[in-house]
């Protein structure tokens, strides 16, 4: 029974954290790709008068936190990369990289690229203005969310404990659009 | 103890079988789960993609299509029905049609079905829906803790919904899920995506090269920077060098090898920063580049066809009136002015007031109308008021005499025509103090400037400004001033509907029947503009101008398409003063033959016989000298400062002058450009210097907004 039994728990617990991994990855990879998408549509032209769907980053925080249910928002960690390094823009459509001289301007103590938790971000209501040169429109985005899945399987693991550690592994999910409006 | 354990070993012999069956389960409904979730996720991915397309498919099939002409009118379609909390608008299976099909709905609901999203077929529905002005879909978002609000002329709002069956939830009496995406597509104005667009195209008729005031490039050049003017602009380094400061950008249609044309010397640099871009046309393997012993600091780039070299406007149309319906403003009995004079004010506190309406004049021997220019001889004029937006028309142009000061209140500025018969016959011509020998011709046959200033030696600057804000920042727009539009066409077209006064008869006769196009922008006595030899004298001249400002005052309010499409414009130069022939919505016009496209449209009657010039002239001075001929000593100078975009079709071409200084005058302007080809050009050695004028000019555009 015992020789059954040790197994069939580990083949049960490995497939229930494969299962519950591939959702937080799952899970991810669409929070990135609603985020990106988010930002896309609400580009330059947003902060065109008569215009007025300007948005910030709390709002990308929303947008993350709805879609990355099941997740702690604290652990979800966010890199919203706009028209600055590290896009290096060569793949801009139909422009070369050397027009690219992009910065993300933003008020107050925002920074260019920003990098944040998904709570974090959402308490912060820094305007989402993307400037990059003369031309916006087209110009890459993306959101890059990390995330921590710390495998129950560790607890198993001969020598776990007090002074043996599993490190976590870190599940990223990256999505990038281009400036739709 | 045998007994014991062959008891505990038959009460252990089904508890792997337990384990195991719920094991079982549990790994089956994770499984489900993860099938159920997945699949979801999987399904939602392609509908996003096929609901973001078709949705611009369909804005793109309108905007294209012609069936939305949002310069007069908001383009809600027929069929459309709008998208509300319990309806997602139409099903596609109302909108059948053929591939070929241009019909907005159509398109739409084609593109989804070519993506596998066929509505009632399988398991899926589409919807599609549409309306103007905010989205419904876009207006319940929070956008930085408001409402978030579209201004567009046409949205379309695409749904895409499957019923999925799922595993794992139906054990919990779910057997099926419903997965949708939606997506929002509009058209709506963009920002101008460069400070300077060149729209002209090689095989466009191209500006002349002989007459009073020839183009200087070469064949087929967009923009030739530097070159002495009455030179050439190939004339290298013997003529004197400029500097372009084009923060924003440009964007050159011409595939020709000289495309631009950069004088010996000149650069497009500027103290704070280098033009950052320069995008030349390519298509075709065409040998798109630039010339001239000058610098192109950020070197141009060729770039496939896009947005950036086509005419903005195209179709929006051109700017409409205020109001058609004017007053004759005159004081004589049948409200016509002198045309030999009118005195105006004694003091910039007390000057003459002039209302909107039409403004033409009288000859003063015959007391019937000649089509002579209005001429302000002295004094001090104010048109219109800070508290209105008024429409003003003048038939025949427009002297401002040697120490004039006018201001110009909010408004519409109207320059319907210049007779030329009749300019050369004005008063203040022919014996007045701007008394000038040749005041128009061109290469045989003439042409006009609607706007003519002085000076000659006085004391009084000349000055045309603004009303409210004479002293504008050319850094921001302003706060205060809903700015003004002038606009030069002609009576004979009278592409912009005007009422034309009974005593200059219609379009096809009387005075108005000679009323044609003239010079576009402000031309300086006395050589008319060429800028040239009779600004020896003292005086200043100072021309201080904002364009449209929809962020200021209730104007907008009141008229929505001339303040959505055309902000930010101070000047217009109508689209049939032009070698390339456009429709009424502002489109090419491909009528003419067979085989039209944008790079090979029809031509107007102006290219057959070129006795017009479709020109603009803006003399952009300096805070340094601006005289005459190289003279030296001279202390007379222009200061022009202007906030705003100059327009001018496909076809027609702008001449900016400069007087500069052996030392390098500098001037700062804030101004955008779309014209066909521009040749910025200096009497001496000079520096301008532009700001952009940010999101204010637009161009239709479709995008997706949610």
């Amino acid at each position: 029974m015992t020789l059954i039994g040790i197994p069939i728990i580990f083949v049960l617990i490995s497939t229930f954290e494969m299962s519950r991994g591939m959702w937080i990855y799952q899970t991810l990879s669409y929070a990135a790709r609603e985020g990106t998408r988010y930002m896309a549509v609400h580009g330059v032209n947003c902060q065109t008068t008569p215009n007025a769907c300007a948005v910030n980053q709390a709002d990308l925080g929303r947008i993350l936190g709805n879609a990355t249910t099941g997740l702690t928002p604290g652990d979800v960690h966010v890199t919203f990369t706009s028209c600055s390094t590290p896009t290096t823009c060569a793949d801009k459509i139909g422009y070369p990289p050397s027009v690219c001289t992009l910065t993300q301007l933003q008020a107050g103590t925002c920074t260019n690229s920003t990098t944040c938790t998904a709570t974090l971000c959402g308490n912060n209501t820094c305007n989402y203005i993307p400037t990059c040169g003369g031309y916006v429109l087209a110009t890459p985005i993306s959101v890059q969310l990390t995330y921590p899945f710390h495998s129950a399987m560790s607890m198993f693991w001969p020598g776990a404990g007090r002074g043996f550690v599993f490190s976590p592994v870190t599940f990223t999910a990256i999505s990038t659009d281009y400036i739709q409006f | 103890m045998g007994h014991r354990g062959t008891h505990g070993r038959r009460r252990q012999g089904g508890q792997a079988i337990v384990l195991v069956t719920l094991a079982l389960f549990a790994m089956c409904g994770m499984m489900g789960l993860s099938v159920d979730v997945g699949w979801s996720y999987y399904t939602q991915k392609f509908q996003r993609a096929a609901a973001d397309g078709a949705a611009l498919a369909a804005v793109r099939a309108a905007l294209g299509g012609g069936t939305c002409n949002p310069g007069s009118t908001n383009c809600v379609l027929a069929s459309g029905t709008p998208w509300t909390s319990a309806s997602a608008g139409d099903p596609c299976s109302m909108h059948s049609g053929s591939a070929s099909s241009t019909d907005p709905f159509v398109v739409g609901c084609n593109y989804a079905a070519n993506n596998g999203f066929t509505d009632g077929q399988g398991n899926a529905s589409v919807f599609i829906a549409s309306g103007s002005g905010t989205p419904p879909t876009v207006a319940q978002q929070q956008c930085a803790g408001s409402a978030c609000s579209v201004s567009d002329f046409f949205y379309v709002t695409m749904t895409v919904q499957n019923t999925v069956p799922q595993l794992f939830s139906a054990i919990l009496g779910h057997p099926t899920a419903l997965v949708a995406a939606r997506a929002t597509a509009v058209i709506a104005n963009e920002a101008l995506r460069a400070q300077f667009t060149l729209t002209n195209r090689v095989n466009d008729p191209q500006p002349p090269t002989t007459g009073d005031h020839p183009w200087t490039g070469s064949v087929n050049t967009d923009i030739c920077i530097g070159g002495k003017i009455g030179g050439g602009c190939s004339q290298g380094s013997s003529g004197s060098h400029v500097n372009l400061y084009v923060p924003g950008g440009m964007a050159i249609a011409s595939t020709s090898g000289s495309a631009g044309i950069i004088n010996g010397g000149s650069t497009t640099q500027g103290p704070n920063g280098n033009t950052p871009f320069t995008f030349i046309l390519q298509e075709n393997g065409s040998a798109s580049s630039v010339s001239g012993g000058g610098t192109w600091v950020n070197p141009p780039k060729p770039a496939g066809d896009g947005p950036q070299f086509r005419d903005p406007k195209a179709g929006v149309g051109q700017p409409p009136l205020p109001t058609t319906s004017l007053i004759n403003t005159g004081n004589n009995a049948d409200g016509s002015w002198s045309a030999g004079g009118v005195a105006g004010g004694a003091s910039e506190n007390n000057p003459r007031m002039m209302p909107a309406g039409n403004y033409y004049t009288d000859d003063p021997i015959t007391g019937l109308p000649k089509g002579q220019p209005m001429y302000l001889s002295s004094g001090y004029f104010q048109f219109g008021d800070s508290g209105s937006f008024g429409t003003f028309v003048f038939y025949g142009g427009l002297i401002i005499a040697p120490g004039v000061q006018v201001q110009f209140g909010p408004g519409v500025y109207v320059f319907a025509g210049v007779s030329t018969t009749g300019f050369k016959t004005s008063p203040a011509l022919q014996a007045g103090p701007l008394a000038v020998s040749n005041p128009c011709s061109y290469s045989g046959g003439a042409v006009c400037p609607y706007i003519l200033m002085g000076p000659v030696n006085n004391n009084t600057p000349t000055v045309m400004e603004d009303l409210i804000d004479p002293n504008q920042s050319l850094d921001i727009p302003s706060l205060t001033n809903p700015g003004e539009l002038f606009i030069f066409t002609d009576a004979v077209n009278n592409r912009f509907g005007l009422n034309i006064p009974s005593a200059l008869g219609t379009s096809t006769t009387g005075v108005a029947s000679t009323l044609n196009y003239g010079t576009a922008g402000v031309c300086l006595a006395a050589d008319v503009c060429d800028d040239d030899s009779a600004l020896n004298g003292n005086p200043t001249i100072f021309i201080g101008l904002h364009g449209l400002n929809n962020g200021v005052g209730d104007w907008k309010t009141s008229y929505p398409v001339l303040a959505n499409n055309f902000n930010g414009f101070l000047w217009w130069q109508d689209q049939g003063n032009s070698y390339v022939a456009y429709n009424s919505q502002g489109n090419l016009d491909f009528s003419c033959g067979t085989g039209k496209n944008i790079d090979n449209s029809c031509p107007t009657a102006l290219a057959t016989n070129m006795s017009f010039s479709p020109e603009m002239d803006i003399p952009l001075g300096s805070t340094g000298q601006f005289c005459g001929g190289g003279s030296t000593g001279c202390s007379g100078k222009v200061e022009v400062d202007v906030w705003g975009a100059i327009y001018q079709p496909r076809g027609a071409w702008l001449q900016i002058n400069m007087k500069g200084s052996s030392a390098g005058g500098q001037q700062y302007d804030t101004l955008t450009v779309v014209t066909g080809a521009l040749a910025f050009q200096s009497h001496a050695n000079g520096n301008l210097l532009l700001n952009g004028i940010g999101g204010f000019v637009t161009t239709l555009s479709t995008g997706l907004v949610e």
